[in-house]
């Protein structure tokens, strides 16, 4: 008789059925996917820096002609280390070039070939382990940038010496791979490195990668420091992991878009099986009424719902493996991921499992009250009695709302329980847009270029090539000159401007017994005054600096302390009288006042020339400007400030550009789905009411605006929810990531009416169309259902 | 004095697992303006489909119905809603109202959805309360439907089926879930709403209800066998002769 009752059941009650097998299945596919995706994330960095070899300690060196004997000699006479190994490689400048046209390299070119310290990855994740003659692995970023594919040719020259190579894809670099590292690293075969080594003309151009197995990383990054050997990069695996900080930001957005799923699969699910089962009161009161004993009929319902749980179980187990892999894509360009949705299949499976026991729970905790219930109260649909408490403080006869709005605001407010599942979806659908809409806002704006170490201004004009002739004794006298012929040219272009450039250091600073490498920065043809300090006052003469707060850290120094620069093999005193932010080498960083006199021969690098126009032109004439300084600065790439700060990150925005992108259609899915299955359920409960008020004459049109207007109204509470909680939210998730690269606060670049008004607008309008849809079916509802009413 | 209602061959059938069922065959019926007619029969006999069908809330299946002059059966669903809000009213036999509102919200309800010129918030609350006084249900006015005894709620039914002064008011069985005394006052207020003007069409199983009416038609089968009309004028000789009338109809 069971399985009689059990089949009627499951036919007779088809649409609810129907909504509590989709939202199970949903459930099982965001729950397992999420689970799956955050084990594989999490131990992917740890995993892929393992499976590289990656050195626990690694030194970059560069242009001393592999004379590095002193950190030879450090290395091999270091308790510390237990083991070393060396690489060498050639630094590219205009060297590259692709049918004629230099082939520009947007960060520092490394060429070298493959070798025992580092195992490189091919685009499928399988290690490279020989490379053919001919042909060079580019890093992805270098290929996308350049428009480059497998198959395609490219020359490289030094010298008189001239190599084709074709390329036969993209590698994946542990220890250069992020596109925050500044550098990219190429690979040829060991035959073609030794002959382009052999013939070609590289000058100084050379340099090597030092790799070293350590047990304690800090304590050598310390003996190091105190050795102050001038290298390009000194850092362990903390500091390279924290250069994939960007892909962890991916990650971490999809990790909480992950999480975020499965707290609105357990809402909706919870909503659905009490919304279901209070469906069934009625019957369970019939069969009480006859005599069946209640503990039947709670194995009865049980049954059932183990046996929707299952199926929905076993959809959404099959459906997890290609959503969870369509979010493991975005992360998996620069990062060999230990498994991708196939190896997480047990873990799959046992999410899956959890959620059928999650149901089943569920489902005996909401049918625990069907053993206390009378039959006369399973009837009433599970109320025991009258009701006495006051409903809510809207009254139609006191008001002026018309009776739509009023019909929709009384339904949230005296059933909020049910439409708090849609409110918590919704809400967290909204946080879930406007955190990465504002962070890609403040990644795309020019403001973040304070975070740099310069200060705004509206052009930016930059060659590597010129930066380096500056990097010479008397060289700062060459950058004046150079950046007053610039204002020169300009005027005489008709755009009067002021313009000055950054040039950048690398100097070890000590305080007391404390001692560190750190990056320094001097602008010349502007005050340090001009700069953002998050306290003190700026250095205003020779024998004063601002350090940020992670090199003050590092030293222990605070302001008003006297701390000691070592610039080419002089120590100096200096005085701290400020504290700045910098995401410059992940938070590095000591400013000089413009008087104090360096030597530009310790520069390792410069950024652009900054042009800030006098007549203070808009937006569109800069740009128009930056177009027609095209062709008067022939050797500069000119950019923008947004442009500069999207240079400098890697296109950082642009990355999280697309998993904003994939948010907002997920969020639009889910949002149409949840709006779909809810109107679904409440046409279903609601069939009485509906059928009452068109036997009063209200129009189908009428009614679908009340239906509507419910989930507009719990749509719009989100938005301001949403937008409220977005703020602390982006505090607590994406502040974090600027923080990793040394910004200890960033205001976020807010545009309301994109944030507040479009992207809502947006959800709305999806979500309220697939609502209007969902409530099409009113149409058809009779107005004899009236008799349907409980 | 005008036709209220009038049908024309008015047929109604059903299809049911592909077998179908002929609730109403053919059935000519006419009510006068000022009217109070009780449709009266056996279960099963399609007393309540034919109120349903000439009230516009079930689509016939052929035949016609003449509303104050107008065929409601080729009417579009907006303009057949519009005229049910705005010219009919409808007591059903359980008392069916929204659970979220209180009572006299629930009255207030089609006044307030109205297209037609029904005044302010204010005179729409105060006419409400009207009604509520002169069916003697005022002091209910704030309170929750599920506060109030089922008399009380069928009377604000009522109150809510004229709060639009429809030209005609359908009843489904209006008595049919009261006790006797509250059955009693509530016929009592539609006798007086007709007697004020307002046309009555109800469905009933109950002879002392059917009484008050003026007119008593009598369905069998889906087809009007037979009609009473009263000369009696005192209560207790039209329910007897009402009786007779049924028991000679086979009830």
């Amino acid at each position: 008789m069971y399985l009689h009752i059990l089949k009627k059941d499951l036919r007779r009650k088809k649409t609810m059925n129907a909504i509590l097998l989709v939202f199970i299945a949903l459930a099982a596919t965001f729950i397992a996917s999420s689970a799956g995706n955050l084990i594989s994330i999490s131990t992917a960095l740890d995993g892929y820096f393992d499976r590289a070899g990656l050195g626990d300690f690694t030194v970059v060196t560069a242009n001393n002609g592999g004379n590095d004997g002193e950190l030879i000699d450090f290395l091999n006479g270091s308790e510390l280390v237990e083991s070393w190994g060396r690489s060498e490689h050639l630094y590219l400048g205009q060297n590259l070039s692709q049918n004629g046209e230099p082939l520009e390299l947007q960060n520092t070119g490394i060429l070298s070939s493959l070798d025992a310290q580092l195992t490189f990855f091919d685009s499928e994740n399988r290690p490279l382990t020989a490379i053919e003659e001919g042909t060079i692995y580019l890093p992805l970023k270098v290929m996308e940038d350049a428009g480059l594919n497998r198959g395609d040719t490219i020359t490289l020259r030094a010298g008189a010496l001239e190599m084709d190579f074709t390329v036969a894809g993209n590698v994946k670099d542990a220890f250069l791979g992020s596109t925050m590292m500044g550098s990219s690293r190429l690979l040829v075969s060991r035959e073609d490195y030794q002959t382009l080594v052999r013939e070609g003309d590289w000058g100084n151009q050379t340099g090597a990668i030092y790799s070293v197995k350590t047990g304690d990383a800090p304590a050598l990054q310390r003996a190091y420091n105190r050795l102050g050997f001038q290298a390009v990069v000194a850092c362990d695996r903390s500091l390279v992991a924290t250069t994939y900080v960007m892909d962890t930001v991916v990650a971490a957005a999809l990790l909480a878009v992950s999480v975020c799923l499965i707290l609105i699969s357990l809402v909706i699910l919870r909503f659905t099986i009490t919304f279901t089962l209070e469906e069934e009161y009625r019957e369970i009161g019939i069969m009480k009424a006859i005599g069946i004993p209640a503990r039947k009929i709670r194995g009865l319902y049980l049954v059932k719902y183990l046996a929707i749980a299952l199926v929905g179980a076993g959809v959404g187990f099959f459906a997890s493996i290609p959503f969870g892999n369509l979010f493991l894509e975005r992360v998996g360009k620069n990062i060999v991921l230990p498994a991708t949705g196939g190896g997480e299949l047990p873990l799959h499976l046992l999410c899956c499992a959890l959620i059928v026991a999650l149901v089943a729970s569920f489902c005996y905790l909401c049918t625990r009250r069907i053993g206390a219930l009378s039959p006369i109260d399973a009837i009433r649909s599970g109320k025991s009695g009258e009701r006495f408490h006051r409903k809510g403080a809207l009254r139609l006869s006191r008001g002026r709302m018309p009776v739509l709005p009023f019909l929709a605001l009384g339904d949230i407010f005296s059933g909020f329980r049910r439409f708090a599942a849609l409110l918590i979806t919704f809400t967290i659908g909204i946080v879930l847009i406007i955190v990465p809409v504002n962070t890609v806002n403040t990644l795309s704006s020019g403001h973040l270029i304070d975070l740099f170490g310069m200060t705004e201004s509206d052009l930016y004009l930059d060659s590597d090539e010129r930066t380096m002739e500056f990097l010479v004794p008397g060289g700062r006298e060459k950058l004046r000159a150079h950046l007053r012929q610039t204002e020169e040219t300009l005027a005489q272009e008709g755009m009067p401007a002021d313009c000055w450039a950054e040039t950048l250091f690398r100097f070890r600073i000590t305080f007391g017994e404390e001692s560190t490498s750190a990056f320094a920065i001097q602008g010349t043809g502007v005050d340090a005054g001009r700069y953002t300090y998050t306290g003190g006052s700026a250095p205003a003469g020779p024998g004063e600096v601002a350090l940020t707060h992670i090199t003050a850290d590092a030293v222990g120094a605070r302001i008003g302390d006297r701390v000691k620069i070592k610039i080419g093999g002089e120590e100096k005193p200096f005085l701290v009288t400020a504290i700045y932010q910098s995401m410059n080498n992940l938070g590095e960083g000591i400013r000089f006042s413009e008087e104090e006199n360096i030597d530009y021969q310790y520069g390792f690098s410069g950024f652009a020339t900054q042009v800030a126009f006098r007549d203070r032109p808009g937006k569109r004439e800069i740009d128009a400007r930056a177009q027609q300084l095209k062709t008067v600065f022939p050797r500069e790439h000119i950019y923008t400030g947004a442009g500069y700060v999207s240079y400098m990150m890697g296109d950082t925005a642009g990355q999280v550009d697309q998993v904003k992108q994939l948010i907002v259609a997920v969020i639009l899915a889910i949002n149409a789905l949840v709006a779909l299955l809810m109107m679904k359920s409440f046409l279903t409960r609601e069939k009485g009411e509906i059928g009452m008020l068109k036997s009063l004459g209200f129009r189908d049109g009428s009614i679908i605006a009340w239906q509507v207007l419910r989930v507009g109204i719990v749509l719009a509470a989100a938005t301001l929810l949403g937008a409220a909680l977005s703020g602390p939210i982006a505090q607590l998730s994406a502040a974090k990531a600027f923080e990793m690269m040394g910004a200890s606060h960033v205001e976020f670049i807010v545009r309301p009416l994109e944030v507040y008004l479009l992207y809502p607008l947006l959800v709305l309008a999806v979500t309220l169309t697939v609502s209007a849809l969902a409530a099409l079916p009113i149409r058809r509802i009779s107005p004899r259902e009236t008799n349907n009413i409980e | 004095m005008a036709t209220a209602l009038q049908t024309k061959d008015l047929c109604k059938t059903y299809i049911v697992n592909k077998r179908q069922n002929n609730v109403l065959k053919n059935v000519n019926l006419t009510v006068e303006e000022g009217e109070m007619v009780a449709v009266m029969g056996p279960s099963g006999s399609g007393k309540s489909t034919l109120l349903y069908a000439v009230s516009g809330m079930d689509r016939v299946t052929a035949g016609s119905v003449s509303f104050f002059g107008r065929e409601l059966a080729g009417m579009r669903p907006g303009a057949l809603a519009d005229t049910r809000l705005e010219e009919m009213g409808f007591i059903f036999q359980q008392m069916y109202m929204l659970k979220n509102l209180t009572v006299l919200d629930n009255i207030l309800l089609p006044a307030c959805q109205s297209k037609g010129k029904r005044g302010s918030r204010r005179e729409i609350a105060a006419r409400g309360e009207d009604l509520m006084r002169k069916l003697g249900i005022v002091e209910t006015a704030d309170s929750d439907i599920s506060e109030v005894s089922g008399g009380q709620l069928q009377r604000a039914c009522i109150c809510r089926s004229l709060i639009n002064r429809p030209k005609m008011i359908f009843a489904d069985e209006p008595t049919g879930a009261l006790n006797r005394a509250a059955s009693d006052g509530v016929m009592e207020k539609l006798a007086e709403i007709n007697q004020e003007g307002t046309t009555l069409l109800l469905v009933t199983h109950d002879v002392k209800v059917a009484s008050r009416c003026g007119r008593v038609v009598y369905l069998v089968d889906g087809n009007i066998k037979g009609e009473y009309s009263f000369g009696e004028s005192q209560p207790r000789a039209r329910e007897r002769a009402l009786s007779n009338w049924l028991i000679e109809m086979g009830w």
